[in-house]
């Protein structure tokens, strides 16, 4: 097909201006689109609008566009064009011109203001968010300025630090109680909700005063106050092992953490090694380099002899519980006494003729006195010939005679005599020295025995309860090695392998064994320390207190 | 090629979106327990540092998103890391929280986080699905030419109707003059066409104006009249509003779907931004409290 396009366009004053295309090809196309014939710059006209073609020696003009083509004033969506014809797209208009020579399609093409329907506006659609009149801004500001308001400016206006004292605490408007990010334990429920108990300061920790504000009475230091190798912030603030607000409330850590960061490093610490963890590093007891001190001789083998041991009344075979009775709840043992767990067999009689006769357990001087009693009594009241026998005999009863000043004199010198010879025998031969370290004196009849201390706690800084190990698979032989022990100064006390071959440290315990934090067996707040506010309360007596 | 946001880059800030939740995860679970596993441990004031920051990086999308000149990085790589970072974001501020909740500013600026974080996640599942519908919808014609091209057949359908009985351009006018479309958030979301018409009534009876969605109403009756037309001038005069009536209804409905799409690829945005704007608000005074009673 071979078309002659021509462009018409109207100059200043009407005139006409002219302009001509020649056009061979198929398919004539009009539209928008800039790979159109003809392009159409008009924003009501689609990509591609129209399409004029030629078949069987007609020409078609066809339409997919939803305005369609005006062909003479009608829309049409194929139609077949004649010379004459009038195609309307928008405000373009195609007038179809008789074909010169040689070419098959002429027309004119002219944009007309006339036809220009534009004059009709469409319809005003409110199509968007925004025409609709949703905006963000807005809701920003109220949300951030309600928010900044509840959660910040009101709830500090409640609190005492501020000054204002909004009273909103109480209601349900928010307070400095929105602030807390989990509740207070129960035991801080005497605090009832007021924050500044504790958080005195605004944008500072919770110092320590503010728990010993009420702890300081019942609650012991972990050193003494003087000891100058501690930095004092190592130990000191409460918060780092006592934390609130925590869900679950649990108070204290339990960890040791708090305890590792001072004494992995001896420095810190008075101690000869660092203590990490039980298993891994944990110096060793204490007790393995305390030695005996008690001054007592007693050889454990031979009490615990499996064949028995030979008593007033025949063999028996003891126990350990036979002397070392527990104490109420276990944890401990009552203190050895000479009169119940010895002296039923160490009977300190003295005198055969009278078996039940004994002197008291105590100070040398005593028992020599105790002694002059006794044969000054016999030899006055009972023996006549006493001034002729070197022996008392069996006391009889002779009323009646009297003796004079010269002839008592005489008696009770030889009383007292006797009452010497019985207390050396006693006391560095037959009773006393048999367990006690018995030393002469430099007055004739004089002696002193070194006094006597049981320890009733060996590991002072730790914390052990038999009742807790007691079960039929530890008898006491399994750490206290007593049946082999042939003298006191036996160390009988465990070392740290014993205890390892169950317990191991918090982090180093496998399956098997039970994993043992610091606090397992240490207090941090020992009763050994001094109270924090000393004088306030008397000091507990020291739980070593050395038994006599 | 296009490229989705989502894969840009081979993915790369999934996979580091994914190694910080992982890593989160890990040491919150290789913690100790020696002690509640909230925001106060070393590892909580880690994770919140961490929270904080990328709560902070994440809000300035919208400053880089409006600096044209800015060389930090394209856009396409910011709103990929946006997502993603957004994402880990979650699994990064539950575990400073230690899934310790309660009514207090610290939970609420962790729901309004949890806010933030939906509705962006919805704005990227929109933005997944609606845009090629959206295109395809308007056969790459912008709104404006839609509108014109009403206008255009408005204007046709008045000259046409001139031809016939006054009735016929007051319904013409009347079609055009009361087409409502959206005008309303919930109109617009819902894709609504809440157009009305004036009908002329039967002989004798008073016209009344009926609800016209996708000029039905008008196409029902320009066929009824057809039916009944005798006259070939007017029955042509008829037929030729119809069509051009048919023609409007196209176009509404092209229009109608391009709004709602629209709508929908927006909405998201009127929660995100300004939850966002509380969420800042909420962090100031969750972080300010904590430390006001440390």
């Amino acid at each position: 097909m071979r078309a002659l396009i021509r462009f018409v366009s109207r100059g200043p004053g009407g005139a006409a201006l002219q302009r001509d295309r020649i056009f061979d090809g198929d398919v004539i196309t009009l539209g928008r689109a800039t790979d159109q014939v003809i392009n159409l710059k008009d924003r009501r006209v689609e990509l591609e609008h129209a399409r004029i073609v030629r078949v069987g020696g007609r020409c078609l003009v066809s339409s997919r566009a939803l305005t369609g083509v005006l062909v003479n004033g009608t829309v049409r969506r194929d139609a077949p064009l004649a010379v004459g014809d009038a195609l309307q797209i928008g405000a373009n208009v195609l007038r179809l011109i008789p074909p010169p020579a040689g070419f098959d399609l002429a027309f004119t093409f002219e944009l007309d203001d006339s036809v220009d329907t534009r004059a009709v506006e469409a319809p005003a659609l409110l199509l968007t968010l925004s025409e609709v009149g949703a905006r963000m801004q807005p809701w920003a500001w109220a949300l951030s300025i309600v928010v900044l308001v509840g959660a910040l400016l009101v709830p500090w206006l409640s609190s005492p630090q501020s000054g204002a004292l909004l009273p909103t605490r109480q209601t349900l408007l928010p307070s400095d109680h929105a602030w807390q990010a989990g509740p207070l334990h129960a035991a801080h429920g005497n605090l009832s909700a007021k924050c500044e108990s504790c958080h005195e300061r605004p944008f500072a920790r919770v110092a320590d005063q503010a728990c010993l504000a009420c702890h300081a009475a019942s609650l012991h230091r972990h050193v003494p106050p003087g000891n100058r190798q501690l930095p004092v912030s190592a130990v000191t603030r409460c918060a780092s092992c006592h934390r609130e607000h925590d869900e679950p409330s649990t108070l204290a850590r339990n960890d040791e953490q708090v305890c590792v960061s001072c004494h992995a490093n001896p420095k810190l610490t008075d101690k000869p090694a660092p203590a990490t963890d039980f298993l891994r590093q944990h110096p060793a007891f204490a007790a393995a380099g305390i030695g005996d001190e008690s001054h007592v001789k007693f050889p454990h083998d031979v009490h615990l002899n499996p064949k028995g041991i030979k008593t007033t009344t025949g063999s028996e075979v003891m126990s350990c519980a036979a002397c070392h009775e527990p104490q109420a709840g276990g944890a401990r043992f009552e203190p050895i006494s000479m009169q119940r767990h010895c002296q039923r067999c160490h009977s300190l009689s003295f005198d055969p003729r009278a078996p039940q006769r004994a002197v008291p357990h105590a100070r040398p001087e005593i028992v020599l006195e105790s002694l002059l009693e006794y044969y000054s009594s016999e030899y006055l009241q009972g023996y006549p010939d006493a001034l002729n026998t070197a022996r008392p005999v069996r006391k009889v009863a002779r009323p009646g005679v009297d003796l004079n000043a010269a002839q008592r004199a005489r008696v009770l010198a030889r009383a007292r005599a006797q009452a010497e010879i019985t207390a050396r025998d006693l006391l560095e031969r037959r009773a006393c020295v048999v367990c006690h370290e018995v030393q002469r004196g430099r007055a004739a009849s004089s002696w002193t025995v070194t006094p006597v201390s049981l320890r009733a706690v060996w590991m002072p800084k730790a914390r052990f309860s038999h009742a807790a190990h007691a079960t039929s698979l530890t008898p006491c032989k399994t750490c206290h090695a007593a049946g082999q022990s042939k003298r006191a100064t036996d160390m009988l006390m465990p070392a740290i392998e014993s205890c390892r071959a169950c317990h191991a440290g918090s982090h180093s315990a496998a399956s098997t064994q039970i994993a043992s934090s610091c606090t397992s067996c240490h207090d941090f707040h020992s009763a050994r320390y001094p109270l924090w506010q000393a004088g306030l309360v008397p000091a507990a007596p020291r739980a070593e207190a050395r038994q006599q | 090629m296009h490229e989705s946001l989502l894969a840009y880059r081979r993915k790369r800030f999934l996979w580091i979106a994914v190694a910080l939740a992982l890593l989160a995860v890990l040491a919150y679970a290789l913690q100790g327990d020696a002690e509640p596993h909230d925001g106060g441990t070393w590892l909580g004031y880690t994770l919140g540092g961490v929270g904080a920051a990328l709560i902070l990086w994440l809000t300035a999308l919208g400053v880089r998103k409006r600096s044209y000149r800015s060389t930090l990085g394209s856009l396409q790589g910011w709103v990929s890391a946006h997502v993603y970072l957004g994402l880990a974001l979650l699994v990064i501020v539950t575990l400073h929280t230690g899934f310790q909740f309660g009514w207090n500013v610290h939970t609420l600026a962790y729901v309004l986080m949890c806010l933030v974080i939906a509705s962006g996640g919805a704005g990227v599942v929109l933005y997944l699905r609606y845009p090629r519908e959206l295109s395809a919808n308007r056969a790459s014609l912008t709104r404006d030419q839609l509108t014109e091209q009403l206008a255009e057949i408005d204007a046709r359908s008045l000259r046409v109707a001139s031809r016939l009985p006054p009735e016929y351009r007051d319904l013409a006018q009347s079609a055009r003059d009361r087409t409502r479309l959206g005008d309303g958030v919930l109109a617009l979301l819902r894709g609504a066409d809440r157009s009305q018409v004036l009908l002329p009534g039967a002989a004798g009876s008073g016209a009344s104006i009926v609800m016209n969605p996708g000029q039905r109403a008008v196409i029902d009756f320009l066929s009824d009249r057809l039916s009944r037309s005798t006259d070939g001038v007017q029955t042509q005069a008829l037929t030729e509003l119809m069509s051009l009536a048919a023609a409007r209804r196209v176009l509404l409905e092209q229009l109608r779907r391009d709004a709602q799409l629209k709508a929908w690829l927006q909405i998201w945005l009127y929660v995100h931004v300004p939850v966002t704007f509380g969420l800042l608000a909420a962090l100031i005074a969750h972080v300010i409290s904590v430390f006001l009673y440390w």
